[in-house]
């Protein structure tokens, strides 16, 4: 741990002449939990697709593992990093035949899919719990469990770093919690490095073993998030009064909102 | 148990293998006129048969069975792979202008140098060479309006009425190649001999190839353009491969047989109700039951004619294979626009 798997030096990004992302000198460690927090429009999303490379960066520099891959191949980079975009479309395919794609950047195009692949497809559904829905169509599932078949998408890369844009949207909390839990447990177990959003405060105190706070664009603060998620940031960055609580006997931490100004 | 046995894509890809030979028999054996199995053997075993009988099979029959197959394959192919990458079930390869590229390009050669309606193996190259420029120009306008996806079948549609208006100008003018060409547009196997083998088969060969090794590309863009770019796929190149292809194989199967349609509609289509969508089910699929389609409507021109006789038919005593998809296709085209309007509450 500690070593830097993600950095970005002057990172800025627009669309026309209008800035989106404006120098960010983010810092991603390996084998952490990072949790981008913001408030709607603030470029969370902006940065994960400019860190996937599925925007260019305008201005400034990404880092791999030490290398840049500003101008790295979309395939290359697609074996180091899996994206589970904010919005998916609804498809007429089934879940298996999405979670399949995964294997796409290592399968090669022409190639058939070998007996890793189908293991890596199998722990894929396995994990999200969808092998009971693995030959349903995906328009026939509930937003939730759609939104776990695009994990499980992202999952079968079987990737060192997944770069996760609101996992939980659309999910019931039981699965939400179910989801984190995974999430956490891909962290601990695999060492996989995670890059998510979340719009939970609560959340981010429990999971995340660093936070990245965006403000108009640009970082505001980052840190451990018992460090910087403060009634201060709180007020300044989503204009809400706070109080951070810890409970005395399950040492959780949680924040208590109580008006918006 | 049943698991012991094939998949189910791999039984009806054996049921349809088996029904195309049984076409290819019945072609041999019937029409004007009527062969035995026995004299049949005998051709095929290199044995004497009577010269004529020979001359009948080897000579006529075979090779026109052989385009039918080939260009109802490279039909249905370029078919399901335009249906794949616009995403619209209606869509059916003459949509890229490619076909009436080819008959424009056909009646020019015509109208210049006359000599050419003899003279057939010349017209399929420049009928060829005149759909791929069309294409090319659609490929090129459709770029330059944004979303190659979307916005092809309706720049195609447009460009093809013009070249419409164009031919149908150029025949007005020139009546005494009317017929032939006509007969050409409605798309017809008949005359068809080895020579069209040839010129059909390198682009039957390469477009098929390379359409099936394709198959998994294609999955790749059903994903949507973000998440295929995530896993690696470069979108818009890809696009205008699968487009080029579709192309190559339509103006490949055109040149030869004329603008048959309704093929490259039906066969993906039923392909897709027995598969699904994946492409490296839906493509062999389409192209064997494209095949079995053409091959099976053009054994039905060619033996309607003689059990039922038309008087004013006498000039061109077979009916073209193109009447027959047309006939089929028509319909069936109403039938799958009716199920999609339906289907999105249009
Ligand atoms: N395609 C686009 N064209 C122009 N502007 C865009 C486009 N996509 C996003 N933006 C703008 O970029 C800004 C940042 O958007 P982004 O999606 O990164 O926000 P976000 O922090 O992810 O918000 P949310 O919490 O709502 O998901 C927004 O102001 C948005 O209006
Ligand atoms: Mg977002």
């Amino acid at each position: 741990m500690g070593l830097e798997k993600i950095l970005t030096k002057e990172l800025s990004f627009s669309y026309g002449n209008r800035d989106i992302l404006t120098d960010i000198n983010a810092v991603i460690k390996e084998g952490e939990i990072t949790v981008l927090l913001g408030v709607n429009g603030s470029g969370k999303s902006t940065l994960l697709k400019t860190i996937s490379r599925l925007l260019p960066a305008k201005k400034g520099s990404i880092y791999l593992d030490g290398q840049d891959i500003t101008n790295e191949s979309n395939r290359n980079i697609a074996k180091k990093m899996a994206m589970l975009s904010q919005i998916n479309e609804t498809l007429d395919m089934t879940v298996y035949e999405l979670v399949e794609q995964g294997r796409f950047p290592h399968a090669g195009a022409l190639k058939m899919l070998r007996k890793q692949d189908h293991q890596a497809i199998h722990n894929a559904l396995e994990r999200t719990s969808l092998l009971h829905l693995q030959h349903h169509y995906l328009n026939e599932l509930s937003g939730g469990e759609r939104q776990r078949a695009w994990l499980a998408l992202a999952l079968a890369q079987e990737t060192e770093v997944l770069l996760l844009d609101e996992p939980t949207t659309f999910m019931d909390v039981h699965h939400q919690i179910n989801i984190l839990n995974l999430i956490t447990s891909l962290n601990r177990e695999e060492g996989k490095t995670i890059v998510m959003v979340l719009h939970d405060i609560n959340q981010a105190l429990a999971y995340a073993d660093r936070a990245i706070v965006l403000k108009d664009g640009r970082i505001y603060n980052s840190g451990p998030p018992l460090k910087i998620i403060t009634p201060e940031m709180l007020l300044e960055v989503f204009q809400i009064k706070a109080n951070i609580i810890t409970d005395p006997d399950s040492h959780h931490t949680v924040y208590v909102p109580y008006s918006v100004i | 148990m049943r698991h012991l046995f094939l998949s189910k894509e791999w039984r009806l890809y054996v049921i349809l293998v088996i029904s195309i030979l049984a076409i290819g028999i019945a072609t041999m054996l019937f029409g004007k006129t009527s062969i035995s199995l026995s004299e049949l053997l005998l051709i095929f075993k290199g044995d004497e048969a009577s010269p004529i009988v020979e001359q009948i099979v080897m000579q006529l029959r075979l090779p026109r069975y052989i385009i039918a197959v080939l260009a109802g394959s490279m039909l249905g192919l370029a078919g399901v792979i335009l249906q794949s990458i616009t995403k619209n079930p209606l869509v059916e390869p003459s949509i890229i202008g490619v076909t009436s590229g080819c008959v424009l390009a056909a009646i020019l050669a015509i109208t210049i140098a006359p000599s050419f309606l003899t003279t057939s193996s010349v017209l399929p190259v420049f009928a060829c060479v005149g759909g791929l420029i069309v294409t090319l120009l659609v490929f090129y306008m459709s770029n330059k309006a944004g979303n190659g996806g979307v916005h092809i079948a309706l720049i195609g549609v447009l460009i093809s009425s013009i070249l419409q208006a164009a031919t149908s100008f150029i025949l007005l003018t020139r009546q005494e190649a009317m017929g032939s060409v006509l007969l050409w547009i409605i798309g017809s196997l008949n005359g068809r001999v080895w020579i069209h083998v040839y010129i059909i088969l390198p682009f039957a060969f390469i477009g098929i190839t390379l359409g099936l090794l394709s198959a998994s590309l294609t999955n790749g863009l059903r994903l949507g353009d973000t998440q295929a770019s995530l896993l690696g796929l470069s979108v818009t190149k890809t696009r205008l491969l699968l487009l080029g292809l579709s192309a190559v194989l339509t103006a490949g199967a055109v040149s030869v047989v004329g603008a048959i349609g309704f093929i490259g509609l039906i066969g993906p289509h039923l392909a897709k109700r027995f598969v699904g969508e994946d492409a490296r089910k839906s493509f062999p699929l389409s192209i064997l039951i494209s095949a079995l389609i053409l091959s099976g409507s053009d054994f039905v021109a060619q033996n309607l004619i003689v059990a039922l006789p038309i008087p004013s038919f006498n000039q061109e005593p077979q009916l073209p294979a193109g009447a027959i998809t047309a006939l089929l296709g028509a319909p069936f085209f109403l039938y799958v626009l009716h199920k999609h309007v339906v289907k999105r509450g249009i």
